[in-house]
């Protein structure tokens, strides 16, 4: 009998009638092994029951017992749920339930695919990241996962760094930008989706201190699966086209052997958006090995190679043109759709585990890892240049087919002056092509002495990262346990340029054409005469070093009424920068070693639950925390120099959960109220900005620190089960996250004689505070609700219709534009036509309009034989609402003037850039299991 | 496991490769060319607007030319310049594209057709331009129609530039690829960056002068070159460039695409005498050897720097003087020029509200610099090209080369006359007073 078999696959339950009322019933797998150790509850009471060594259960009810749920827990945390009712004979036999089809409801469902919805240049772009989420039986996260996470909802609206994800045992965690790289484990359904556990926000009975917003676990093992196979095709219209998986697990007993791999591809010439091209190849390969009762190891291979077309936000008025599936990063070469932005990972991951646990109340496991491999984006090089007499010559124009320039918009930008007939043929030219004109860029490369004008090179990360950990878990009495973990990582990531395809040219030459004197423009002085070839770095190239520590303890107790935990962690981050090339506008401080950044932290958890009756459930949990910023936030413009952030310091976040859970027969209802308080944010963003100091233009570095951000709010749930086989269910979740302060702006750009006449200091000015307390925090609608109602027929086939409604979603702001260089000219005294009143309309934050989604979901499943087949259907977004889901204001406008200029014209330049969501999308899933 | 090999073969065989090769070069077929920039401009002559539009309605119409203008390094925008032959060129166009980066579409040299229906033609800014019509105009070219109308060939020549004297220049090489022998920047302009001076708007422009008559014609750069804070060359030598017409079309510039269009090799031709202004304080003229001395009224010749001097410049003139009468000598230096071959005399003069007032000149061989009145000696007037009301405001002339006597002594004298009356109270500019050898 195996120790850990959580998938049960088969219940055979009767309801009898004897002296007490009973439900009897026996777990099994589809092979007939029996299934142990299995915990079942009646919901809402305080009954429960663990299934025997041949998989037996009796589960006594209460006398008046006439209908209610079974709810089946495992060792995993998998749960499920059975609705049971007496009939008139009071005599019910409920024959064979084939659970893991059901499980499979859950699961199969569209996984809204995350690695799409997360991407999208973040340089650029504050904020546009959706939470992630994997549900489980819960209706509320539930409703999170499969219906609010398109409309990139966030769970308390914090964004995805605040969000730990563990693979086995290992933190899957990107110190470039703080968040888990979700795409490293994509296509692996068939098995991620069942070694998975959702903690949501402050955790108790976890290794490691757990995230802020949340943990997830995914225990990867071929003994938490069971044997067998399975295969199974997806056809969708959302973010790919089709998907195929392949998965099989095999336990050899006689050896103590457990093997499982899953293959899987996903591709598409392109998704609900124009070009959005999708190829991707998964693979996992598990082993495990039973040394014996006392020790197992097991060892994980995951290499998931994916690359994908990327979109674009629009403007309004390219959204009014183009619609709302238009992405400008294509163009078709030789009748070939090319996406000119190509996201890449390709990262093997590699982990050992080991697992001793030397007496009943002691359990070791022993975590190594290594993450390999890179991750790029690609791009359209359209500034390639050459040294002529001892200037620059060469540079070609920004092929983005809605570049400011080519849109109708800038025809008419001259209010006394509008060329109607520009902006018409624009306008024309945009509605008839709109897309990339490769073939132009290829016969401007065969123009010039060689080197290429265009090309298309990508942006890159090499990742190496070491990482081990010790777990332990000990049982101090019945009631009290102890979970400790200690963890350290090493990482080198390597951050380059390099060209990827000179689309036509023999090489490139490698200057920085918007450096303000020639001395400055090359971007490696050890190597200017060089030619630079294909797959070369080139532009920049630095490593990142980050080195951290983790130890953290909890304390855990667990008691009939009561239930209490508090834990600590500390930790020490350390981020160093290496420059390998000497970038020739700071020659003294881009090659070698920077500084050390060091941050030291200390965290602080607790929480207690009280069951009342064990229907009514009250918790009140706690933490405060204190993180360091991701290595992205803490070196101002690593491409070109070895700089730090001036005053760089580490987040201190604090948050309080108040929740009560009321489980009734037939319902189930559960509400939370939360506050969040987080402090000393810093954050660095990118862009050109036009009106610094009066009237200025610079590429500026926009370094954001000891910001504040304010959430609190709550969410709630409700099901209910009219009958057996139909629920209904609200969701809502009220929320308020505002920025809390008003941060510390400074901005970074290259010296030049223009950045000297504003008084810039080594590269980096301050504007004193960006005026942000009450703005809004952008990212997905605060407010969303959801009411849905199911169908479950015994026949194995279901039935799901959500309705969803959004709002309070807003713009995010540019804090430039909230500092004193928002009115203050040349000489430092307010712009002489400044007004209050248009000031602030100009200002005042964009709030999204509220907006109302119907999606559809069902499945059936049929058992043939020994072998199981199905499929699911899911149609979101049914009624094809238009929505936006976010967006951000060009940074470009930095002053009064030039902002209100702008914004007097009927079709402004630089209006905000927004994200639209997805009209109508399909994902049908089939699958055969043998 | 079979089956798991199979189905590994079967994602195996949906591979595709998604790598895109360089695309075949697309053959280009040259339209029957049915006109020339010739004729273009001929028709341009008739018309009476001088502007012109070639109908839709027309056959089709086509001219080729070999393109002489390059913006790669930002000199040139949205223009491209082309002529209608590579080696014997006689006539130019210029072509108003709304389009930046024009270089990496027809490089210099390449042979290019443009179809005009639908196009417009005139004399914009005093150059033959090709572009969008427009009543009473020509305009830039939308960017979304160049490709109908600017189809380029797979022929790329040599350009032989024209070889020109400045004082031959004529309006019908306008827009011709030329090149200037034997031309240095005028001492004035030494030291200065092609376009990156405190008074470059838009433009820098630099005097070039000829070596053997010390004429001299401007060189614009656009203050967005990429070159436009390089220094001027300090040598002598060749120029190659586009003969263009200023905004204004007040005078004729050149154009360069780039550094090596100013070939500089032989060291500098200075002028026996050359006199710029350059190093005196501002306010009252007062040098070693020279007179400016007021023989009626209040007004002297003073010393000043603006954005249409060249560098430091004297001028004179007597608005709001409440002079009854203004009459003012500069008198110069005396020269030796007897050992001189062939001496020769020359000046730049410009105006600003030239009216009835006016500025001679002349010379004398035996002027006694103790005389105390100057109107006394035998001044003999030298007939040159001074700048007038007949001219434009603020543009300068240079006056060419007069030849002078063999004489020991050669002084000159500049006489302004003028009143405080709004009718004669123009003002005078001199610079660049030259004596030197011509052959």
């Amino acid at each position: 009998m195996r120790k850990f078999s959580p998938f049960l696959i088969f219940l055979f339950v009767q309801l009898l009638q004897a002296q007490e009322l009973e439900v009897h019933g026996y777990l099994i797998t589809p092979f007939e092994e029996p299934i142990s150790g299995c915990t079942l509850f009646l919901k809402g009471t305080q009954q429960k029951v663990t299934s025997d060594e041949q998989g037996f259960f009796t589960l006594p009810l209460p006398f008046n017992f006439s209908s209610g749920i079974l709810q089946l827990r495992t060792a995993q945390g998998t749960e499920l749920e059975i609705p049971i009712k007496k009939n008139t004979t009071g005599n019910i036999d409920l024959g064979r339930w084939i659970l893991e089809e059901r499980f499979s409801f859950q699961t199969e469902q569209t996984q809204p695919d995350w690695e799409a919805l997360l991407e999208e240049d973040t340089v650029f772009d504050r904020g546009q990241i959706g939470s992630v989420l994997q549900s489980q039986r819960d209706i509320f996260l539930n409703t999170v996962a499969f219906q609010f996470s398109p409309s990139f909802y966030r769970l308390r609206g914090l964004d995805n760094s605040n969000q730990e994800v563990r693979l086995n045992g290992l933190v899957m965690q990107s110190y470039f930008r703080g968040s888990p790289r979700w795409s490293q484990w994509g296509g692996l359904n068939d098995f991620t989706n069942r070694a998975q556990r959702f903690y949501n926000g402050t955790t108790g009975a976890i290794f490691g201190f757990g995230g802020f917003l949340s943990t997830t676990q995914f225990d990867l093992k071929p003994s938490s699966f069971r044997e067998g196979s399975k295969i199974s095709q997806a056809f969708s219209n959302s973010s790919y086209r089709f998907r195929t998986m392949f998965s099989s697990v095999k336990n050899f007993e006689n050896r103590n052997l457990g093997i499982g791999i899953l293959f899987s591809r996903r591709g598409g010439k392109q998704g609900y958006l124009e070009g959005t091209s999708y190829d991707a190849w998964s693979g996992v390969m598990l082993i495990e090995k039973i040394w014996s009762p006392k020790h197992q190891s097991s060892f994980t291979t995951l290499f998931t190679p994916n690359r994908r077309g990327k979109s674009a936000p629009l403007t309004q008025e390219v959204f009014d043109l183009k619609g709302r599936q238009y992405n400008p990063h294509w163009g078709l070469q030789e009748n070939k759709i090319r996406n000119s932005r190509i996201a890449r990972t390709e990262t093997p991951i590699l982990i050992l585990n080991h697992r001793w646990e030397p007496t009943e109340k002691s359990f070791w496991q022993l975590s190594a890892g290594i993450i390999l491999g890179r991750i790029s984006s690609s791009r359209l090089g359209y500034n390639g240049h050459e040294l002529l007499d001892g200037v620059l010559s060469g540079g070609g124009r920004n092929p983005d087919p809605v570049y400011y320039q080519s849109l109708p918009s800038y025809a008419l930008r001259r209010e006394t002056a509008k060329d109607f007939g520009r902006a018409y043929q624009l306008q024309q030219a945009l509605l008839a092509d709109g897309q990339l004109d490769w073939d132009s860029l290829y016969e401007a490369n065969q123009t010039t002495s060689g080197y290429g004008i265009y090309s298309l090179y990508d942006y890159v990360q090499r990742i190496r990262q070491f990482q081990w950990g010790v777990q332990q878990r000990q049982k101090l009495s019945t009631d009290l346990e102890l979970f400790s973990e200690l963890r350290m990582t090493r990482e080198k990531s390597t951050f380059f340029a390099q060209p990827i395809d000179l689309l036509g040219a023999s090489f490139l030459w490698d200057y920085n054409p918007y450096a303000s004197e020639i001395i400055q423009a090359p971007n490696q002085l050890q190597a200017v005469e060089e030619k630079i070839d294909l797959h070369t770095p080139f532009q920049y190239h630095y490593d990142i070093n980050t080195q951290a520590f983790h130890l953290a303890s909890s304390l855990n107790y667990e008691a009939s009424g009561w239930d209490w935990f508090v834990g600590f962690e500390t930790a020490s981050r350390a981020y160093q920068r290496e420059g390998i090339f000497q970038n020739g506008t700071y020659p003294a401080h881009s090659l070698g070693a920077s500084p050390k950044q060091n941050f030291f932290t200390y965290s602080l958890k607790a929480g207690v639950t009280y069951a009342l009756t064990g229907r009514h459930h009250f918790t009140f949990r706690g933490q405060s925390s204190q993180k360091p910023p991701s290595f992205s936030n803490v070196f101002s413009n690593p491409r070109e120099h070895n700089f730090t952030l001036p005053n760089s310091t580490f987040e201190k976040n604090k948050a309080l959960h108040f929740s009560y859970q009321w489980q009734g027969v037939s319902m189930d209802f559960k509400t939370e109220l939360y506050w969040i308080r987080r402090k000393d944010l810093q954050e660095v963003g990118f862009y050109f900005a036009d009106g610094v100091g009066g009237d200025t233009a610079l590429f500026v570095q926009e370094i954001t620190q000891g910001m504040a951000h304010q959430h609190y709010g709550f969410v709630s749930s409700l099901s209910y089960s009219i009958l057996p086989e139909f629920k209904v269910a609200a969701v809502a979740s009220v929320g308020d996250f505002r920025y809390a302060n008003n941060p510390n702006l400074y901005l970074g750009t290259a010296p030049s004689d223009s950045a000297n006449q504003l008084a810039f200091e080594q590269g980096i000015k301050t504007f004193g505070r960006a005026s942000l307390k009450n703005y809004r925090l952008a990212g997905g609608p605060q407010q969303a609700f959801s009411a849905s109602i199911h169908y479950e027929d015994p026949n194995f086939w279901r039935l799901s219709v959500y309705g969803n409604y959004f709002s309070n979603a807003y713009l995010d702001p540019n804090p430039l534009l909230r500092t004193t260089n928002f009115y203050t000219d040349h000489d430092g005294l307010p712009f002489v036509d400044y007004d209050l009143e248009q000031a602030s309309r100009l200002l005042k934050q964009e709030q999204f309009p509220s907006y109302f989604i119907l999606s559809i979901n069902g499945g059936k499943s049929w058992r043939l034989g020994d072998t199981y087949a199905g499929f699911f259907i899911s149609i979101q977004n049914l009624l094809n609402t238009l929505y936006k889901t976010g967006g951000y204001e060009q940074g470009r406008n930095a002053n009064y003037r030039s902002l209100k200029e702008d914004f007097d014209r009927d079709l402004p330049l630089f209006s905000p850039k927004y994200w639209w969501g997805r009209g109508s999308t399909y994902f049908i899933s089939t699958y055969y299991r043998f | 496991m079979k089956k798991s090999l199979l189905l590994v073969a079967f994602f195996l065989g949906c591979t595709s490769s998604v790598e895109f090769p360089v695309p075949e070069a697309k053959a280009i077929e040259a339209p029957e060319l049915t006109t020339s920039i010739q004729s273009v401009w001929e028709r341009v002559q008739q018309s009476e607007s001088g502007f012109i539009r070639f109908e839709e309605t027309e056959s089709p119409l086509w001219l080729t030319g070999f393109v002489t203008s390059s913006d790669a390094t930002g000199n040139f925008y949205k223009e491209l310049y082309i002529q209608d032959d590579f080696q014997k060129p006689t006539r130019g166009l210029r072509l108003l594209l709304d389009q930046t980066a024009l270089h990496s579409f027809a490089p210099f040299g390449t042979k290019v057709f443009v179809y005009l229906n639908g196009l417009g033609a005139g004399m914009h800014q005093g150059v033959l331009s090709l572009g969008s019509y427009e009543a009473d105009g020509v305009a830039l070219l939308p960017a979304p129609l160049i490709n109908t109308h600017l189809v380029r060939s797979e022929q790329k020549e040599e350009i032989q530039a024209v070889p020109l004297r400045i004082s031959e220049i004529n309006p019908d090489q306008i827009g011709l690829w030329v090149v200037l022998e034997g031309v240095q920047f005028s001492k004035s302009e030494l030291g200065k960056s092609y376009a990156a001076e405190a008074f470059d708007e838009f433009d820098g422009e630099r005097w070039l002068v000829d070596c053997e008559d010390f004429r001299s014609v401007s060189i614009s750069t656009s203050v967005f070159s990429k070159f436009k804070s390089v220094l001027v060359d300090s040598l002598q030598g060749e120029v190659s460039g586009v003969l263009t017409r200023d905004f204004f079309n007040e005078k004729d510039l050149l154009q360069i695409n780039k550094l090596a269009d100013i070939h500089f090799t032989e060291s500098r031709c200075d002028p026996f005498f050359g006199e710029s202004f350059e190093t005196y304080p501002m306010g009252r003229f007062e040098g070693a050897g020279w007179i400016n001395w007021i023989e009626e009224g209040t007004q002297y010749w003073e010393v000043y720097e603006d954005e249409n001097s060249l560098g430091q410049s004297l001028r004179i003139g007597s608005y709001r003087s409440r002079d009854v009468a203004t009459i003012c000598w500069l008198i110069t230096p005396s020269f030796d020029v007897s050992n001189l071959n062939k001496a020769h005399f020359s000046f730049r003069t410009s105006t600003a509200f030239a009216d009835n007032s006016r500025l001679e000149v002349f010379y004398s061989t035996n002027f006694d610099k103790e005389s105390k009145d100057p109107t006394q000696e035998a001044w003999k007037p030298i007939e040159v090209k001074i700048a007038s009301s007949a001219d434009n405001d603020l543009i300068w002339i240079d006056t060419g080369p007069t030849e002078l006597p063999k004489d020991k002594k050669v002084t000159f004298a500049f006489r302004y006359i003028g009143s405080g009356k709004t009718a004669e109270d123009g003002t005078y500019e001199l610079d660049d007073i030259r004596v030197f050898e011509a052959h």
